[in-house]
């Protein structure tokens, strides 16, 4: 047995990443126990690149969003263990009143719940003010908002308007603003544009695409549509009931996956396509288990074509396939059967 | 900040919930008219009140309301009656009732503002804290006595007080205006006034802070927990910024809510809280006016506050709309 | 039946529910068992005066101005508080389902209309109305009864139309319409049933507001004449508060008590219905 895990995928960059996550476990304490949404070995966003995180409904995604910036929504979650440098700030050791500081400063958020994201009581313009001069910009700090606002395709007249005069498409703009008014090197977008009516998604996509290029921006792009992956991602990590199962190039990635998940999801994907809906149908039979019956072993045994004895039994590390990191029994030589 | 296109419509909003209101002044009018209409006896006794009236009188006021005339007739005759602030006269206290109770009515208003500010001001205090320390032995407390306190009639607590500060420590005075037996002058008969006021005020604000603790605490727990706070989070906006700037936003939508549309609360409380500490005030002339069946002073008080109510309310409705820029398109 | 059981499992978790809950059941059998229970006829006068409670055992808490037993005036005062605070209560919330259910229902300009007249009863101040028509008709039982019911329906009203105004338009109620269904089959026979618990959280907390509104009334001296009830007693208790605070402490503790009942069945009754909504208490 042989799990060389430590093999680069992210050679492609010499500097050190903006994101590294390492043996990250979130934790949801609900009565009487502890469920584990996320439990990621390492996950690495390397300066200037789009990485998609990618998964059903369920996988774990959006936790993973939240434990980038050490916040949740519940109370009742939390960081248990691991690493997340952020910029070279560790997000887990750090103290909280030194992560508020790199929350919307640092790192930015797109919400795909565009709608719920701002006030609906306070202009568009005060809430991105407020978001400067919380974080100590104060000079020209409305030119700032109004350039931002100028960058995702706004006119200055927003500035005044309140959150439910906007269009759908203008407020996730103004949440691509939002993420964007402190120049953080990384933005972290949560199915940006999940919610969005179909050509709307398209030009917000663009823009994303646009604004990367031209800030040499780090995202890390929570998707569960591999249509969006193929078309900005450089790297993808694919997920699986909180666990990551394969990552590497996005070429290769939707070249030859090596992860029967994967081949799966791609399966699915181009079924989907065709048929316009969002959600992924995986070609796999079964659903994804709930965080209370996780299955031994491998977490996608019971769901997998090739499953084998070991499976059941042990999970499974990485493994080295044609440059792709996969966490598979299949690709073990003791193992596999050929 | 807004621009002008925003600012015309909170008028036009305003310019046409007057227009609405028009409608419930007529309405509040008609239902006095009913009542006199309806009462037992003679329409006369309850426009007059159960008083040895002489003839000639009668005789001026069957003239004046119309009320040989047909009920139509004499409808309009009221409404313009009314309109022209003839409220009637009290043979009690041989007035006019617009005069006796316009007399009375800033000793009302002292007591009712006095109340309304400390109220509020306790009661968004203790609010804040036990949403903020929500499930602490704090906010516990706060809601046990908001609970506990929005149970308690307004006259009985009046009367604890008495009993306790009154009667068994002898700190405060238990009735009246001012002091009987030294007369002050300048800022000590203030000062004396202040004195006699506690108690009535802090009767008066029991229900008034248990009712702003609990709308102020559950408002501002659900504003802390929606979408909007946590985005702001993420956005780097530390907790307390969010409880005073995005929290205490929302909570003012109760607190308007208990001052504005809760109004004939406090003034039903006023009339009670007037009686148990011989408060001079509106409430304590109606007291008197049951007592004396002085109809006509009772009718113009319902009248009088009937319309103050619609006019908060009217207020109550802008400032809504002045906070909340979502109602002006509903 | 699911609907009873998951108020049932609220109210065990949440004590103060229960504790409201039995506050209710014990008041209700004070007021049932008033006779065997109340030491002394309620309005008989006697020499003993201001005797201070535990001065003499024939008079647990005390004697008032005429040497009436405020123990049983306390005990007795449960009956009126409570029929008058119930039966206004159910007046009301009667009120309220036809004229909230005509506004939901029909919509336009019945609901325009129906909403208007709402208005008007919400505006009017429920406690100076109640006042004069008490004074000008008498304040019987029944009439305070009637008055109190009559002021009251507001709350009630806009609850049950806006609960009309979600189901109006739901499959069942249509493929009832399309069948051929009468509206006023369709509103009590089909929709009404569905939206019980609320009214009853209204038709509850009603209850309580009732019972200030009568207690307040009698203190005005506006009470039924021939009866004992609590705000009566407090009323005389106004002109002895000096000398003889019992006649103020029992009566008084017996609302504050009674009202809390009500108002705690009522907010565990709607977090139990509907954990995220909270229905404003109303105002005296």
């Amino acid at each position: 047995m042989n799990p060389n895990i430590q093999t680069k995928a992210d050679s492609t960059t010499q500097l050190e990443p903006i994101l590294e996550i390492r043996d990250l476990i979130t934790e949801i304490r609900v009565p009487g126990r502890s469920l584990r949404p996320v439990e990621i070995e390492r996950l690495v966003v390397p300066r200037g690149q789009v990485v998609g995180l990618v998964g059903e409904s369920g996988s774990g995604k959006s936790m993973t969003a939240y434990s980038v910036l050490n916040l949740f929504p519940t109370a009742a979650a939390s960081i248990h263990s691991g690493s997340i440098v952020l910029d070279g700030v560790d997000m887990v050791k750090v103290r909280e009143n030194e992560r508020v500081k790199i929350r919307g400063n640092k790192v930015g958020m797109v919400f795909q719940d565009y709608a719920l994201s701002f006030n609906p009581v306070i202009t568009i313009g005060k809430q991105l003010m407020e978001q400067l001069l919380t974080h100590g910009r104060h000079e020209n700090a409305k030119a700032k908002v109004l350039s931002v606002l100028d960058e995702v395709g706004l006119s200055a007249e927003v500035f005044s308007r309140y959150p439910h005069e906007l269009s759908g498409g203008m407020l996730q703009r103004v949440g691509i603003a939002s993420a964007l008014v402190c120049d953080p090197p990384l933005i972290v977008a949560d199915e940006p544009t999940t919610a969005l009516d179909v050509t709307v998604q398209a030009q917000i996509l663009e823009l994303l695409k646009s604004i990367q290029k031209e800030r040499n921006l780090s995202i890390l792009l929570i998707t569960h549509d591999l249509g969006i992956v193929a078309e900005i991602c450089d790297l993808v990590y694919v997920m699986y009931v909180g666990q990551i199962v394969e990552h590497g190039t996005v070429h290769k990635i939707f070249k030859s996956p090596s992860h029967p998940y994967t081949q799966g999801l791609l399966q699915g994907a181009s079924s989907v396509q065709s048929v316009g809906t969002h959600e992924i149908r995986v070609a796999i039979q079964g659903s994804i288990p709930g965080l209370t019956e996780i299955p031994s072993g491998c977490r996608f045994h019971d769901r997998c074509p090739h499953t084998m004895e070991i499976c059941r039994l042990q999970q499974p590390g990485f493994y080295e396939v044609d440059g792709l990191q996969a966490a598979c029994w299949l690709h073990d030589a003791e193992h596999s059967h050929g | 900040m807004s621009g002008s296109g925003a600012g015309m419509s909170l008028w036009r909003y305003a310019a046409m919930r007057i227009v609405q209101s028009l409608p419930l002044i007529l309405g509040i009018i008609v239902i006095n008219f009913l009542l006199i209409n309806l009462a037992p006896g003679d329409p006369v006794t309850a426009l007059i009140g159960d008083f040895p009236a002489p003839a000639e009188y009668i005789e001026t006021v069957r003239e004046q309301f119309g009320l040989d005339q047909s009920l139509g007739v004499r409808l309009l005759t009221y409404i313009g009656n009314v309109l022209q602030g003839e409220l009637g006269f009290s043979f009690n206290y041989r007035v006019p009732v617009l005069e006796l109770v316009l007399a009375r009515l800033g000793r009302t208003l002292v007591l009712m503002i006095t109340t309304i500010v400390f109220a509020t001001a306790v009661g968004l205090g203790l609010g804040i804290m036990a949403a903020k320390w929500k499930d602490s032995p704090l906010d516990k407390f706060a809601v046990g006595f908001a609970t506990v306190g929005y149970s308690i009639p307004v006259f009985w607590s009046g009367q604890l007080l008495i009993l306790l500060f009154a009667v068994r420590l002898g700190w405060l005075p238990s009735s009246g205006l001012r002091s009987t037996r030294i007369a002050y002058e300048g800022l000590a008969l203030y000062g004396d006034m202040a004195r006699h006021m506690i108690l009535p005020v802090l009767a008066l604000s029991l229900r008034y802070i248990a009712l702003t603790t609990r709308l102020t605490r559950s408002s501002l727990i659900e504003t802390l927990n929606s979408d909007y706070v946590v985005a702001a989070r993420t956005r780097g906006i530390p907790a307390t910024r969010i409880l005073w700037n995005h929290g205490l936003r929302a909570a003012a939508t109760p607190i308007i809510t208990i001052i504005g549309y809760h109004f004939t609360f406090i003034v039903a409380g006023s009339a009670l809280v007037e009686t148990v500490f011989g408060w001079p005030g509106v409430g304590r002339l109606m007291y008197e006016s049951i007592g004396a069946r002085d109809y006509p002073t009772l009718l113009g008080i319902l009248l009088m506050v009937s319309i103050a109510v619609i006019i908060v309310n009217l207020i109550t409705d802008i400032v809504y709309a002045f906070i909340d820029p979502r109602i002006k398109y509903d | 039946m699911t609907e009873l059981r998951r108020i049932a499992y609220y109210f065990r978790r949440k004590h103060f529910a229960m504790f409201g809950l039995l506050l209710v059941l014990a008041l209700v059998t004070v007021a049932v068992l008033a006779p065997q229970i109340a030491p002394n006829n309620p309005h008989a006068v006697s020499r003993d005066r201001f005797l201070s409670p535990g001065a003499d055992a024939r008079y647990p808490l005390g004697t008032d101005n005429l040497g009436r037993c405020v123990l049983s005036g306390v005990i007795y005062g449960t009956r009126v508080s409570l029929f008058v605070g119930l039966a206004a209560a159910a007046t009301s919330t009667f009120i309220g389902i036809l004229i909230g259910s005509m506004s939901g229902y029909f919509g336009g300009k019945t609901d325009a209309f129906l909403m208007r007249f709402t208005e008007l009863f919400m505006t009017i101040p429920r406690f100076v109305l109640a006042l004069i028509v008490v004074a000008f008709f008498g304040s019987g039982l029944d009439r305070l009864i009637l008055v109190i019911g009559v002021l009251s329906w507001p709350g009630a009203a806009r609850l049950v139309r806006s609960e009309f105004l979600s189901h109006r338009n739901l499959p069942y109620v249509d493929s009832g319409r399309v069948s051929g269904m009468s509206h006023l089959r369709l509103i009590f026979v089909e929709i009404l049933p569905n939206i019980i618990p609320p009214v009853i959280v209204v038709a509850t907390l009603d209850v309580a507001t009732a019972i200030l509104l009568e207690a307040s009334l009698g203190f005005f001296g506006l009470g039924d004449p021939n009866l004992r009830s609590w705000g009566g007693m407090l009323s005389r208790a106004q002109s002895h508060i000096r000398t003889a605070w019992w006649m103020s402490v029992f009566p008084g503790s017996a609302i504050a008590v009674t009202v809390l009942g009500f108002n705690l069945v009522g907010d565990g009754l709607n977090e139990a219905a509907n954990p995220r909504m909270q229905i404003e208490g109303g105002s005296t």
